[in-house]
């Protein structure tokens, strides 16, 4: 039994040894561009409560992306509504330029995907698990909801729960109809909020 | 080196492998020098760091475990394990004053926002000492403490504020406890909650707002607006006191919430002077009239932290800590940084008194002063604050702002205009503060 414990330790050791290795290179300004974000996106951005999303560890292309759709642009001196909603985030990005956005996209995308701990609802879990459009989400997005291939798409395995219910309702409503992602995201448009809601929940269960 | 049996050696790979993923959010070259040498490290974090921190001589002595002293003895260790941080605090759990109003109004439990800094020092490997702080030698770098003399080779100082009572008012000792501030969260947060409980119908609530500089600026008229819809639940009426001109943050938001959803039931007066209090009669006496009231929650002015002045970090007839707005540094004494609550802003800083921004400067104070150590310059202040608000228990609001320091006017200013409140008050902004809330103890304290 202690061989196996050994081995397993030894295996965990040597995985975060490397990976912390691999991550010597810091983007220091971009830690120092978003070093207050860890106040609501929780520490390296781990988040710990459910509607607020966890961005340490998110693919970088998303960030991007995601960051610079919530920027107002000004345009002929008039700033214009950003093209993604948001609550408050399109205030803080109007205070960073669009490198100050890569820069921090870049700090928090090196960091680890640390899985929410946020209590589960096992019950819409399962429904979730048995939704008809289950396999449309994880046709894009990976069977572990973490699809590592196209970093465009977002990570949403273990992501928290009522941040993603909250997305997927943006893109229903057409909160989030910037760009051809927000095409593919139509499917939602079909899907009952009850059924969203569960969705959401098994995907962050994926941790 | 000591052998290892197989049995700890299991053990100490365990703990560094754990150590190691904490740490691995950050500095990652320290993380794996730790892991290096898992024999050494039967409790990594404490005992290596602090013999490296020995040989290196770098000490970060911080005073105060709120929202500013727990995230610089966290953020230090998370940028440089190798430094010896050692925070004190005269109580070995800090209760957040964020917060704290969904307590006095049973939308939280106390527990909730109770946080150990035994469990913080553990986690990261920071000394804890549960001390009173009673001077400090600037020149020797010694900080007095009941625990004895602790040397430091940097000190930061985050005590928050403490309660300027108006002498007129006669508030005895006996007194401030008959009528509770609330507003350093704690027993007093449970005595208001308690003394809420008991409102019953016909009941008349007075709350007296302190005069800025205070504390949280929206924090009052949050909590007159809970006062608010405990009186549209009981039937009772609320009278809001302020010695402020108007309504001090997110103004159109709260205006709007006193003016439909407690139209009914609360009013609200600017520029009140409170002249007297009948304490057994419970009658306010101001320059707006007299008011009666089943419950008195009198919110006094507020200066520094006493600790400050205890240090002389208070420049004379001041109530707040001079710092330099590059740094944070005390312009009193050279090595001692002063953040959150404490500081005097006004000349120095738009920002506001806030949980936030005792967070967000002390991860500036800590990473500068790593730099500092490394050789390297340090860099001006670039911080944001959120900062949520409910106004009732269905619906929050907020407020947020990106601040940068502006070397032409030498002060602490909002960046590109980047400042903003929503148009109203929705469920979405309250469900959102619900998880700002636990985010920011989590990043604070965890």
């Amino acid at each position: 039994m202690h061989k196996s414990i050994i081995k397993f330790t030894f295996a965990v050791l040597l995985i975060a040894t490397s990976s912390n290795v691999v991550m010597a290179q810091e983007n220091e300004d971009g830690r120092r561009y978003g070093n207050f974000c860890s106040s609501c996106h929780g520490t390296a951005g781990a988040a710990v409560s459910d509607a607020i999303p966890s961005i340490g560890g998110q693919h970088k292309d998303f960030l991007i992306t995601s960051m610079l759709e919530m920027k107002p642009q000004v345009v002929d001196g008039k700033e214009q509504a950003p093209k993604r909603y948001s609550t408050l985030m399109q205030i803080f990005f109007k205070g960073y330029s669009e490198d100050e956005i890569k820069a921090m996209a870049d700090w928090y995308s090196s960091r680890p995907w640390v899985p929410t701990n946020y209590p589960l609802n096992q019950d819409l879990v399962n429904k979730g698990k048995a939704s008809a459009n289950l396999d449309t989400c994880t046709s894009c997005h990976g069977t572990d909801g973490n699809n590592i291939e196209d970093t465009g798409i977002p990570r949403i395995g273990g992501q928290t729960p009522t941040y993603l219910y909250h997305a997927l309702l943006e893109y229903k409503n057409n909160k989030r109809n910037a760009d051809g992602r927000a095409l593919e995201m139509d499917v939602v448009k079909e899907i009952s909020d009850e059924e969203l809601r569960a969705l959401a929940e098994y995907f962050s269960s994926l941790r | 080196m000591k052998k290892l049996s197989r049995r700890n050696f299991v053990k100490t790979t365990a703990i560094s492998a754990a150590s190691l993923s904490i740490l691995g959010l950050y500095g990652c070259k320290k993380s794996a020098e730790t892991a290096a040498t898992p024999a050494e490290t039967a409790k990594p974090a404490e005992t290596a760091s602090t013999a490296a921190a020995k040989k290196a001589g770098h000490t970060v002595v911080i005073a105060g475990g709120g929202y500013g002293g727990a995230t610089a003895a966290k953020y230090l260790k998370l940028l440089n394990p190798s430094i010896n941080v050692i925070l004190i605090d005269r109580n070995a759990e800090h209760v957040s004053c964020a917060m704290s109003n969904e307590v006095i109004f049973g939308l939280r439990n106390i527990s909730e926002i109770t946080m150990p800094l035994t469990k913080l020092a553990e986690k990261y490997g920071i000394e804890f000492k549960q001390a009173e702080v009673t001077g400090l030698d600037g020149e020797k770098k010694i900080l007095k403490t009941s625990a004895g003399d602790v040397a430091y080779d940097k000190l930061i100082v985050s005590p928050g504020i403490s309660m300027d009572y108006d002498p007129a008012l006669n508030f005895t000792a006996e007194r401030q406890k008959e009528i509770p501030h609330a507003w350093i969260a704690g027993p007093q947060t449970l005595q208001l909650k308690d003394m809420v409980s008991k409102i019953k119908a016909g009941d008349t609530i007075i709350f007296r707002t302190p005069l800025a500089l205070y504390r949280c600026p929206p924090g009052p008229y949050e909590r007159a607006c809970l006062f608010g819809n405990e009186a549209l639940k009981k039937g009772a009426k609320v009278i809001v006191l302020d010695p402020n001109p108007q309504i001090m943050s997110k103004k159109p938001l709260f205006e709007a919430a006193f003016n439909n959803l407690y139209k009914d039931v609360l009013t609200y007066y600017s520029g009140v002077e409170v002249t007297g209090i009948d304490y057994d009669k419970k009658i306010v006496k101001t320059n707006k009239g007299d008011f009666q009231g089943a419950l008195i929650n009198y919110v006094p002015n507020q200066k520094a932290g006493e600790l400050v002045f205890t240090l002389g970090l208070v420049e004379p007839g001041k109530k707040w800590a001079s710092v330099d707005p590059k740094s944070f540094e005390s312009t009193l004494i050279k090595d001692v940084y002063v953040i959150g609550d404490a500081i005097d802003s006004a000349p120095v800083t738009e920002m506001p008194k806030s949980g936030t921004i005792a967070n967000a400067t002390a991860k500036v104070v800590a990473e500068n002063l790593v730099r500092i150590f490394a050789g390297k310059e340090p860099r001006v202040p670039l911080v944001g604050n959120t900062c949520y608000s409910l106004v009732s228990e269905q619906e929050g609001i907020w407020i947020a702002t990106l601040y940068e320091y502006d070397a032409t006017k030498n002060k602490i200013i909002t960046r590109n205009g980047a400042n903003g409140i929503p148009k109203e008050a929705s469920v979405e902004n309250r469900i959102n503060g619900h998880s700002w809330g636990n985010n920011i103890l989590s990043d604070t304290f965890m």
